[in-house]
């Protein structure tokens, strides 16, 4: 399934990621565009968005990423306890990532605030909702890949399988590295 | 630094001082152009680790690392460059 001696995954996960990092390119090509032409809301509407959110969404897709490197690290040792016990832990972190961002959608919905209230959040739902829903398809994937490993003994085809939900996931948390200054934390500047 | 950064608790370990650092760094430091794009380079810096050391880019064909980091540095461009008219003033 490996297309390359020590690549991890198949090539063509890698090329999926780059697609879709390519989309999200343009996404923040558009953002920016429209954050120069209406400056004045953007600033006024992110001062409204609480930085502690998401700092706590960074440090739980950060935690969460580390623990699926540590699964794919102990699936290639054959060491499936490790492995069920480090995907466990990534899908627990992903989770509260998930929580946390259905509470912050939750509080903005309750004080009025939609996609069309402006510019701004027309671009923080699109942006964050197209994130959650990646965060969300990377979850059913490890729920996949965790449910698998009670019939696994090291299979390098599952070892694959699981780099590639890894890669993917990753994937999800360099994209969130991005949106967290350039939504949260660029009007709290001291 | 690379050799210290060989395990992925290390790698977890640096990403979260370099995100304590630039949410310390928006609400203490003064001077909004070195701030705003000291945020964007240190989001760089960890997306640079989660796909060197997480995502092992290293270790697949060589073009995929090259374009993986084209692109962080693109955007790490454009955000940067996207506030400027906002930083000045």
């Amino acid at each position: 399934m490996t297309d390359r001696d020590g690549q991890p995954g198949t090539s063509g996960i890698w090329t999926f990621v780059f697609i879709d990092m390519v989309v999200f390119l343009f996404l923040f090509v558009v953002y920016v565009s429209e954050r120069l032409r209406l400056t004045d809301t953007f600033v006024e509407a992110q001062h409204h968005l609480s930085p502690a959110v998401g700092l706590l969404s960074t440090l739980a897709l950060l935690t969460s990423s580390w623990c699926m490197a540590e699964a794919v690290h102990a699936a290639r040792r054959t060491d499936m306890r490790r492995t069920g016990l480090a995907l466990s832990a990534a899908l627990l972190f992903g989770a509260v990532f998930a929580v946390n961002k259905i509470i912050e959608y939750g509080g903005k919905f309750e004080a009025g605030i939609t996609p069309v209230t402006n510019g701004f959040y027309t671009f923080y739902f699109l942006i964050t909702g197209l994130h959650f829903l990646h965060v969300l398809g990377g979850m059913v994937f490890m729920i996949h890949c965790r449910r698998q490993l009670a019939h696994e003994s090291g299979d390098p085809a599952y070892v694959t399988k699981l780099e590639n939900v890894g890669l993917f996931w990753h994937f999800v948390d360099v994209l969130w590295l991005f949106i967290f200054p350039m939504l949260y934390l660029t009007e709290i500047l001291g | 630094m690379t050799g210290w950064l060989r395990s992925p608790f290390r790698v977890w370990l640096a990403l979260i001082l370099l995100t304590c650092l630039s949410v310390l760094g928006a609400e203490k430091i003064e001077g909004r152009a070195i701030v705003l794009g000291s945020i964007f380079v240190i989001a760089a810096l960890k997306a640079e680790l989660v796909i060197d050391h997480f995502m092992e880019a290293r270790r697949a064909e060589r073009y995929w690392l090259i374009m993986y980091l084209i692109w962080v540095v693109a955007v790490t461009c454009l955000l940067t460059i996207g506030h400027m008219p906002h930083m000045w003033t």
